[in-house]
């Protein structure tokens, strides 16, 4: 809400020319840059704290001192940066090499939103834990799949291990032709299952056009649905984009999906909040996946490629109506 | 002999050593994904690489170890390049320590290109952690190629593959882990020689500032992790074919369809690793389809013949069950429960489900520790035994086996559910949607510490016994 | 909340239009995807349209333009011209609208600037000008800029190139003056035809790569950096020829 509440401010802002001043105006620049990804304004807290009211909470000094060089302040032992420092697991901010008029932008950008927007908790995340769904096909099939083949095995050695309580000369001519119909039957099986699953496979085919197209765009440690394509960081200037949409239900919706730093994985959860869907987010390519959202509900969107220290709280959330 | 020789007890040092200390780490990690040990969280990812390098490191120069001494019956290795890949191990080990442990480096264990670069860890690290790879990958790649060198001393190379046999001949006589230790080798130096291009191309972008190209980086990345503890599993199954027929009192010969088997492998390992790749839909179709027939044709020869031929040589036999026979037999029968797991994941209509989900885990932690870990520690079980006392105390045998098999089961247990339910593998902690995730974890942790008191239970025991068989020699 | 997309459009229907005529928020998408303002159309032969006539039935192009432009309009459309002629299709899969943005703008110079072009008769193509209020709305829907420039009757604007199909915004490209993003450029026109391209370009100096796109021929196109995947093979193939052919075994 706050987010989109933000991005609209911001395109008020560019297509007014100059209804902001130049230094919150370059402060949001900075922000969407540099910060978006860790911190929010009034969204909670991401990687690091959410900044909103900051500059109340804070000294403008302490402020100014932290965003130009927060590692020298927690090497100096300063109690407030320290605590930080260990209460968000131990991340260092990176030094974001900015000078003092830059940072001045940016504590103002923090202060003229968190003035004109009160702090929200995000929508769609769940806070309380919530109990074991039932398994669902494809995943069931799979599990018991599994589990049959694996008592299967654990038959057969734990048979031939009883069996060496009675020894006796085994012909081996009889053995080797068992081993010619295993083996047979072991291709034939593969050969069917080849036959039966490379139709089945995630990519898109050409021939049909889906209903909906949406890009996404990944980074460390959010993901950023738009309209159009972001190519690259500065893109995110002039695009619109949020880390939550809405599609009608029964939709095929097509994600393209790319990334502006390191590999992520785009994971689509089901209203079951079992897979559903995914496809690599990697740097310089772009990977499109096919959704058909059927059931109305909150699709959970999960980073599954691992992408350091933010990685378990990179997601998003589409909701089906 | 019955003796282990210096080199292999060193190596067994180095196992019995590391192992558990990397399983601690294993143990934290779920106990941390269960909302324990909270002081731990922000540790989470560092100790997943040092768990994930270091298991795959151990066990491969166990395995390798383990080679060597199966080789050194039939031919002659040099002992320098041994205690060269010992010391290249030890010093690469302890840069990796350092990178992860003073650095808190954590891009994982296949540090996926360009994640070192872009990490919350300071560069030296990652430029550290390279170095060491860069130190463990020229060490093996060194040994490796001694390895065959001293095969091909006795042979050549058509001879190493036994295509002799498939012209009716048997002289000379090629034992079937000599021939699982060539196609090894020669599939681990691609991997090594793949090793070092991603390496290469890193320094480039750290010293010249060129990026690469992340498809490309992906591909080379997954060719040497894949094919390295692909390979590692296929020297353990050497030392079953090695070892198990001493126990069942019948011979396990190479014969043409052991030949043919285990060559198809050699033609079809290398390509096998394309089903890592199968969610990036840039990659071109044709090497996705590619990927899983090579997959499901890597598995199936070697497999059905190599199970096939185990479950014969035991089917009853005169078979002398100890701790080292019971350990290759269990070894064999995880290699196989594990192997239907990974032929599931590698069909992409199931994988789309199942990629970087807990299952991955799942099926690899089964091939791994019950298979390959059994398979080394049953030989390293058989070489420690004199087999005068082989049959010393059955009991305590016993105790040993059903803690390992009972610890690492529960274990992988949770693993499979959870992948089943998706929930998604290196998370330190599971959103609110996924706390099954976390109930999971806990329950792994406790069977993981069943095992590893196994373990050590069979650690101690092994080396007293070889202490002892040592001192009445 | 919905997506934040149709609080997006309000806020900037109620900015950039508060005149807008009735039918502003009558947008014919249909996935729930940016809906574009069915806006009225003067074409260049004197006839009416809606966009929606244009757009509702096949993929459509839509690129600004003015006819006194001495920056990059016209080197743009002939770029799109050109790209357009090298994909083929236009007409029959996908239509091409350039709009005139500048209230200046005449039939009479609709029809110069196609002929120009060498369009005058060309299928798929159409060039037509609409009411200073509903082009603030397509504009305004598509993030299309122009300030007056210094000199008078110029315009400070980048080139916009729009992919609509169903109705809905499915991609997007500017072009400044003096940068030429072929790749995008070809890439989007590709995309109404069906194909899609998975490859981007990368800034920055870049080793070898796997693939490329070429933005003339369409193709994707193997590069170099695919031979460094047979290169562990073809070093153990090298390895095992130098240690077995070397140290021949004693017979």
């Amino acid at each position: 809400m706050r987010n989109a509440a933000a991005r609209i401010a911001l395109l008020l802002a560019a297509v007014t020319h100059g209804a902001a001043t130049a230094d919150t105006a370059s402060g949001q620049v900075l922000f969407q840059q540099k910060c978006a990804a860790c911190h929010t304004i009034g969204e909670g807290d991401r990687i690091g704290p959410d900044l909103h009211d900051v500059g109340a909470r804070r000294e403008r000094a302490w402020l100014m001192r932290f965003v130009t060089d927060p590692q020298a302040m927690i090497a100096a032992g300063d109690p407030v940066a320290v605590r930080l420092y260990e209460r968000y697991n131990r991340i260092v901010m990176p030094n974001l090499a900015l000078d003092d008029t830059q940072a001045s932008a940016l504590l103002a950008h923090i202060d003229e939103v968190s003035r004109q927007h009160p702090a929200s908790v995000a929508v769609g995340v769940a806070t309380a834990p919530m109990p074991a769904p039932a398994l669902r096909s494809p995943q069931s099939a799979i599990l018991y799949g599994f589990i049959a083949a694996t008592l299967l095995i654990v038959t057969v050695f734990v048979w031939v291990a009883r069996s060496t309580r009675d020894p006796a000369t085994v012909d081996t001519h009889r053995a080797y032709a068992l081993r010619r119909v295993l083996f047979m039957a072991g291709l034939v099986c593969a050969i069917t299952v080849l036959a039966l699953t490379l139709p089945r496979t995630p990519y898109v085919q050409a021939a049909t056009t889906p209903d909906r197209v949406i890009h996404v765009t990944a980074r460390q440690f959010e993901f950023l649905f738009s309209d159009v394509a972001v190519d690259s960081t500065g893109d995110l200037l002039n695009v619109a984009t949020s880390d939550r949409i809405t599609v009608a239900a029964d939709t095929l919706v097509e994600f393209r999906v790319t990334a502006l730093d390191v590999n992520h994985g785009f994971g689509v959860y089901g209203v079951d909040r079992q897979l559903l869907a995914q496809t690599q987010a990697m740097p310089g390519y772009v990977n499109r996946v096919r959704v058909h959202f059927r059931e109305p509900g909150h699709y959970p969107v999960l980073c599954l490629e691992y992408c350091a220290a933010g990685h378990h709280l990179m997601r998003a959330g589409i909701t089906v109506e | 002999m019955r003796t282990i020789d210096t080199q292999t007890a060193l190596w067994m040092a180095v196992t019995f050593i590391l192992f558990p200390v990397l399983a601690l780490l294993g143990i934290t990690m779920r106990t941390v994904q269960a909302g324990g040990l909270e002081a731990m969280a922000g540790w989470f990812y560092p100790l997943m690489t040092l768990h994930g390098v270091g298991m795959v490191g151990v066990w491969y120069v166990a395995a390798m170890g383990c080679a060597a001494s199966v080789l050194a019956r039939h031919v002659a290795p040099s002992p320098l390049i041994g205690r060269i890949a010992l010391a290249g191990t030890v010093i690469g080990v302890l840069m990796l320590l350092a990178c992860v442990l003073l650095g808190r480096f954590a891009a994982g264990w296949y540090f996926l290109y360009p994640l070192p670069l872009h990490g919350e860890w300071p560069l030296w690290s990652a430029v550290l952690f390279l170095a060491s790879l860069t130190v463990l990958g020229a060490t093996w790649l060194v040994w490796s190629l001694d390895l065959l060198r001293a095969i091909a001393a006795r042979f050549t190379l058509a001879q190493a593959l036994g295509w002799h046999y498939l012209r009716g001949q048997t002289e000379p006589v090629l034992p079937p882990s000599l021939l699982i230790v060539t196609v090894s080798l020669i599939a681990g130096i691609a991997a090594l020689v793949s090793a070092v291009i991603v390496i290469v191309l890193f320094a480039l972008e750290l010293l010249t500032g060129t990026s690469s190209d992340a498809l490309l980086m992906k591909n080379l990345t997954f060719f040497f992790g894949h094919t390295l503890v692909n390979l590692s599993m296929y020297l353990g199954v050497a030392l079953a074919y090695e070892i198990l027929p001493d126990y069942a009192g019948r011979p396990w010969k190479t014969n043409p369809v052991v030949v043919v088997s285990w060559n198809t492998v050699l033609a079809i390992v290398l390509l096998a690793y394309l089903h890592h790749l199968y969610m990036d839909f840039a990659q071109p179709g044709g090497l996705q389809y590619l990927g899983q027939v090579a997959s499901y044709a890597s598995a199936l020869p070697a497999a059905i013949v190599t199970i096939f031929g185990a479950l014969l040589l035991v089917y009853r036999a005169t078979m002398r069950w100890n701790l080292a026979s019971i350990l290759l037999f269990a070894g064999l029968a995880g290699w196989a429960i594990g192997g239907i797991g990974a032929v599931i994941d590698s069909t992409i209509s199931a994988n789309t489900r199942l990629h970087n989900t807990l299952w991955v885990p799942a099926h690899f932690h089964t091939y791994m520790l019950a298979g390959l870990v059994f398979l080394i520690a049953g030989y390293f079980a058989h070489l420690a035994r004199p087999a005068a006392t082989a049959d010393a105390s059955p009991r305590r045998d016993r105790t040993i086996a059903l803690l390992l098999v009972g610890g690492a089961y529960g274990f992988f247990a949770m693993f499979y559910l959870a992948g089943a339910w998706s929930i998604p593998r290196r998370f330190a902690a599971y959103p609110a949607e996924l706390a099954h995730g976390a109930t999971t974890a806990g329950i792994a942790a406790a069977f993981a510490t069943l095992f590893l008191a196994g373990f050590l239970y069979y650690a101690l025991d092994t080396v007293r016994q070889w202490r002892t068989a040592t001192r009445t020699d | 909340m919905r997506t934040a997309w149709p609080g997006l459009l309000l806020t900037l229907l109620l900015t950039l239009a508060p005149d807008a005529p009735g039918h502003a928020d009558t947008g014919f998408g249909i996935g729930g995807g940016q809906a574009l303002p069915d806006i009225r159309l003067e074409l260049g032969d004197g006839s009416n349209a809606l966009l929606s006539e244009l757009a509702g039935q096949q993929p459509l192009l839509l690129t600004f333009f003015y006819r006194r432009c001495t920056g990059v309009c016209t080197p743009f459309l002939s770029l799109l011209h050109d790209a357009t002629a090298r994909v083929g299709g236009a007409g029959s899969d996908y239509h091409i609208l350039a709009l005139s943005f500048d209230e200046a703008d005449t039939l009479q110079d609709l029809r110069s600037q196609a002929a120009a072009l060498g369009l005058a008769d060309t299928a798929g193509w159409s060039f037509a000008t609409t009411t200073p209020a509903q082009l603030r709305l397509i504009t305004g829907a598509l993030g299309f800029e122009a300030r007056p420039a210094a000199q008078p009757g110029q315009f400070d604007h980048a080139a916009l190139l729009a992919a609509v199909r169903q109705g809905q915004l499915i991609d997007r490209m500017t072009m400044a003056a003096g940068r030429s993003d072929l790749r995008r450029l070809h890439a989007l026109v590709r995309e109404l035809r069906g194909e899609f391209i998975p490859v981007l370009p990368r800034p920055g100096r870049m080793a070898l790569g796997c693939f490329r796109f070429d933005a003339r021929t369409g193709l994707i196109l193997p590069d170099w950096g695919l031979l460094l995947l047979a290169a562990p093979a073809l070093g153990s193939l090298g390895a095992l020829a130098l240690l077995f052919v070397r140290s021949g075994p004693p017979r």
